[in-house]
């Protein structure tokens, strides 16, 4: 039974957030500005905090960085209607684990929240055993033993091809490969016109280990350039 | 049979050719038979005694009579056991023959070898030529001895009885006065009778002067006067010591003996009879050649399958070339036929000029048709070289002229604008002839000293030289500054200001382009401003709308959730949702392409393979695109190895295809083929996409691409328009381009972008 703050200027959208989270089973606190919700950690034990940005008294950027002043390790979620890029790197430079932007699906809300809260209780403390056949990403984890992938924790069903794709981007995480590099080392083809089965198969497996596979967080695309995993450690 | 039938058909064209050979063979056959008749006698000469060549031969043997007399005179006899056979004495005295005698040379070396020669000449080997010279003083007289037996015969005369002077009185007035031509040369009077005539030849004083010469050895010829003799003068027979009168005619005598002077009228006959022929035949010939040329004229140039006139490589030769061809023709032809008839046998002369026949014949015919073509076509005075030299000279002299006369009236007018606008301000013109005027006074006024005392004075004019000097000096520099000042405002350094200037005619200048320069650079500043203004008007008003936006969002899925009995209530909950969607994608497109277009949006460019991003974009979109039953097939530079390098934005390069492959997804035709290409020229890599639109495109290309424009005007279907308007505005962005092309329901969109190059 975790406890979650929300925290939001706007009451109607508190209120929804509340049922939604009510609803999974959590333990929901309010607050409608920084102030108060530095009030409620103070006073009460929170595992998360959604958070927006703009808010009268105190803004969510403030609120933040106090919170990681005084060494509040809970995730911190921002949920803004800004959805500038700079806005998004401000906000999980200064601490935040997450940024969702306003207007936001539940269902995704949900699942960020819940990722969050995993990596957070279960998964922080795990540290990766000097497994050989152990890669990993940030909370995406390979094991090569049992050919079983892990997201947050859950476990995600891959075909061969995907899981031997994924495979070899995590282990070379950070590298860029391209199409006709990906080809060539997973079908032990040469490229030559080979149209976009690639792409449809990289498609495919972030519409399985991204919560919101528009926005990915692991499995990035470098338009023009290739894939890659991004190096969350 | 049509005529048109006629003009094509080659048979009839190889006939007409055949017919003109042959008739210009017969022409030149008659006309070259005809030649040695006008080359020797003139064309009115009908008659043989009126011919130039019996003439000079009568002249010839006058002269010998007159010798021969003057032999028999110093009392030379022919030898009657003569050794000289003819062949003799033709060969020594030839040059005698030729009638080149001197008298009074003849006269000192007579001998018997000359004598014989003159009696052989004139009594055995030339029967038809009498003569009969009378010695008026001594009346001794001699005669043809051969013509003795004509005489008897003619006169009625016996045998037995010789002829005397009055024998041959007689015959010479009833026979050779009335029948034959005759000459009677009298050196008492020095005149002569005759009725001799020619054509060209006439009878004068030259033809007689020789004989009388010999005969009277009078050689001062220049004072010899003659007359004719008329015939009275003749009958009244003055007789004058040693003065001789000499007959002489020309008398056919039809003997076996081939006379010179038949061997001549013979030559004559047979050469007026070609002559003849010719003016008999030609006539015919030419009337024939002209039938067959003018039917030529209607059939050349007509050609089976070709309309109009036909024409060949020949046709394009410029006429003057043809021109000059045939008259080197002409002239080598005629050069030939005279070399070649002093040259080759007369035998042999007709296998040449049948030979150069049929080559000129050939080179004319090519000539005519070509000519008859180029009239037919009306192309005949255009194939004039010398035409189009001079009508290209014309032209050219034509635009020399305008340009002159354009240049010229420039002038003009240049010159009258110089003065207006000198005018135009009335400070400039009053400074500038201050200036002259104070300049001129004062130059006189120092030459007015200098003539006092030079040296004053010449330092005075240097002085005002040296402030003139500096007065120009100052106003150059004062515009140098402007000049600078107004470049670097238009560089773009609109923040520059000029200098205030102390300088009269510079100074409101100065002002006025400071003026302009704070104007510009405070409307540049302000149009800054607006347009940073606009898109953070947009962001704002995208973050108040979006909060409560959550809201409704929120509230419809929370709505959603509890169980609605009504199901109406549930179809308008799913409407609500799905427009609080199309509302959030609408205020995120509208943010961007506010971006997009006032350039705020921040691009990283940098080396991208479009062939890569095409097939992760379509990747993304296969599935998508397969739910509509949307076949895409890619098409990629597979000679270059699928390697297109660009310049570019990689995620502004993605939305710009995204945005084309969205709109693919929505507005074509389920169950069509969607064609992606990439390729490349020199400069550019260029994207193309193509598909069938489901609705009908009933607007302009330039519309789709305006902000909220939607092919379907109703509005009806997902989306915000904004699509193509942000695709336009990134591609621009990153120096490319984004066109559209409608063509019936065919949809094409093409982006470029610059290739990568590298060397760059």
């Amino acid at each position: 039974m975790y406890t979650i703050l929300v925290c939001d200027d706007d009451k109607d959208i508190v209120e929804a957030i509340y049922i939604y989270l009510t609803a999974e089973g959590y333990h929901v606190l309010k607050a409608y500005h920084g102030k108060q919700a530095i009030e409620v950690i103070e006073t009460q034990e929170v595992h998360l905090i959604l958070l927006d940005i703009m808010m009268p008294e105190m803004d969510g950027i403030r609120t933040t960085r106090k919170l990681r002043e005084n060494n509040y390790s809970l995730p911190i979620l921002f949920l803004s209607a800004k959805s500038e890029d700079n806005d998004k790197i401000l906000g999980l430079n200064i601490g935040a684990d997450d940024y969702i932007t306003k207007p936001f699906n539940p269902l995704e809300l949900i699942a960020r929240v819940k990722s969050a809260l995993r990596r957070y209780t279960t998964l922080g403390n795990v540290s990766n055993t000097a497994n050989s056949n152990l890669y990993s990403s940030g909370d995406l984890i390979i094991n090569d033993d049992s050919k079983e992938v892990t997201v947050d924790g859950e476990l995600v069903r891959l075909t061969p091809i995907e899981y031997n794709l994924l495979k070899l981007l995590v282990r070379n995480k950070g590298r860029v490969f391209s199409i006709s590099e990906i080809y060539e080392q997973i079908w032990k083809e040469p490229s030559f016109g080979v149209d976009n089965i690639v792409a449809v198969h990289i498609r495919h497996i972030r519409e399985k280990i991204e919560i919101n596979p528009r926005e990915p967080k692991y499995l990035k695309v470098v338009w023009g350039i290739g894939y890659k995993i991004e190096n969350l450690d | 049979m049509k005529l048109k039938n006629i003009q094509e058909c080659i048979a009839v064209k190889f006939f007409l050719l055949l017919v003109t050979l042959i008739l210009g063979a017969a022409s030149i056959f008659f006309i070259f038979h005809a030649i040695p008749f006008l080359e020797k006698y003139s064309p009115s000469e009908t008659v043989f005694t009126q011919t130039d060549p019996f003439l000079s031969l009568y002249k010839q043997y006058l002269d010998r009579a007159a010798v021969y007399t003057k032999y028999r005179e110093a009392g030379y006899l022919p030898d009657p056991s003569s050794f000289y056979s003819k062949a003799d004495l033709i060969s020594m005295f030839n040059g005698k023959a030729n009638g080149n005698l001197i008298p009074s040379d003849d006269v000192y070396n007579m001998s018997q070898e000359s004598f014989e020669y003159y009696n052989y000449i004139l009594n055995q080997n030339n029967p038809d030529f009498f003569y009969y010279a009378l010695n008026q003083t001594t009346n001794t007289f001699y005669y043809n001895e051969t013509m003795s037996d004509f005489i008897r015969k003619t006169q009625n005369i016996p045998k037995q009885t010789p002829i005397t002077s009055e024998i041959l009185d007689d015959f010479f007035e009833s026979y050779v006065k009335v029948n034959c031509p005759y000459l009677i040369l009298d050196t008492s009077y020095r005149m002569y009778y005759t009725n001799l005539s020619g054509q060209n030849y006439s009878i004068t004083e030259n033809t007689v002067s020789f004989a009388l010469r010999y005969l009277t050895l009078d050689n001062s010829s220049n004072q010899i006067e003659l007359e004719e003799l008329s015939e009275k003068t003749m009958t009244e027979k003055i007789t004058n010591p040693s003065n001789y009168l000499l007959y002489t005619g020309y008398l056919k005598t039809e003997s076996e003996t081939n006379s010179v002077f038949a061997e001549l009228e013979k030559e004559f006959e047979l050469n007026y009879n070609s002559y003849q022929q010719m003016l008999h035949f030609l006539p015919w010939i030419v009337g024939g050649l002209i039938l067959v040329l003018s039917f030529s004229i209607i059939v050349i140039g007509h050609k089976k399958g070709v309309n109009g006139i036909y024409h060949s490589k020949f046709d394009k030769i410029f006429y003057e070339i043809l021109l000059l061809g045939i008259c080197l023709l002409a002239f080598l032809v005629i050069c030939s036929v005279s070399f070649l008839k002093e040259e080759i046998k007369v035998d042999n002369i007709f296998v040449w000029v049948g030979l150069f026949y049929l080559i000129s014949f050939w080179a004319l015919s090519a000539f005519f048709i070509t000519t008859i073509r180029r009239f037919k076509s009306h192309i005949w005075f255009e194939s004039f070289l010398c035409l189009k030299i001079c009508r290209f000279l014309f032209q050219s002299f034509y635009h020399i002229s305008l340009y002159i006369k354009h240049t010229i009236s420039k002038f003009f007018h240049d010159t009258k604008k110089l003065f207006r606008n000198f005018f135009l301000e009335r400070s400039t013109v009053v400074l500038v002839f201050a200036t002259l005027f104070i300049f001129c006074c004062y130059t006189i006024f120092s030459l007015l000293i200098a003539f006092e005392s030079p040296f004053i004075g010449l330092c005075l004019l240097f002085l005002g030289f040296i402030i003139l000097g500096l007065y120009l000096l100052r106003a150059a520099g004062d515009l140098n500054v402007l000049r600078q000042v107004t470049r670097r405002i238009t560089a773009g350094d609109i923040n520059t200001k000029a200098p205030s200037q102390k300088s009269l005619l510079f100074r409101e200048l100065t002002e006025n382009i400071n003026h302009i320069g704070n104007g510009l650079a405070a409307s540049v500043e302000k149009e800054l401003k607006s347009e940073r203004m606009k898109t953070e008007l947009i962001t704002n008003v995208s973050h108040d709308i979006k909060t409560p936006l959550t809201s409704i969002i929120n509230y419809v899925d929370l709505l959603k959730k509890i169980d609605l009995k009504d199901e109406t209530a549930k179809s308008y909950l799913a409407v609500l949702e799905e427009k609080s969607w199309r509302l959030k994608t609408l205020i995120e497109d509208l943010v961007e392409a506010s971006k997009a277009s006032s350039g705020t949006l921040s691009i990283q460019l940098q080396r991208l393979n479009l062939c890569e991003l095409v097939k992760q974009a379509c990747g993304e979109f296969e599935d998508r695109l397969t739910e509509q039953n949307l076949q895409l097939i890619l098409s990629l530079p597979k000679e270059r190895g699928e390697e297109l390098p660009v310049i570019a934005d990689g995620r502004s390069t993605y939305r710009i295809i995204e945005n084309l492959l969205s709109n693919v997804n929505k507005y074509a035709m389920p169950g069509t083929r969607v064609y992606v290409e990439a390729f490349c020229n020199s400069t550019n890599a260029l994207l193309s996409i193509k598909n069938i639109s489901a609705a009908p495109l009933n607007i302009s290309s330039e519309e789709l691409m305006e902000r909220f424009v939607r092919g379907d005007r109703s509005r009806n279907t997902e989306g915000s328009g904004l699509g193509l308007s942000i695709a336009k505005s990134l591609a621009e962005l990153q120096h490319g381009s984004f066109k559209l092309y409608l063509d019936g329901d065919l949809f094409k969109a093409v982006v470029t972008l610059p290739l990568y190059l590298e060397d760059t």
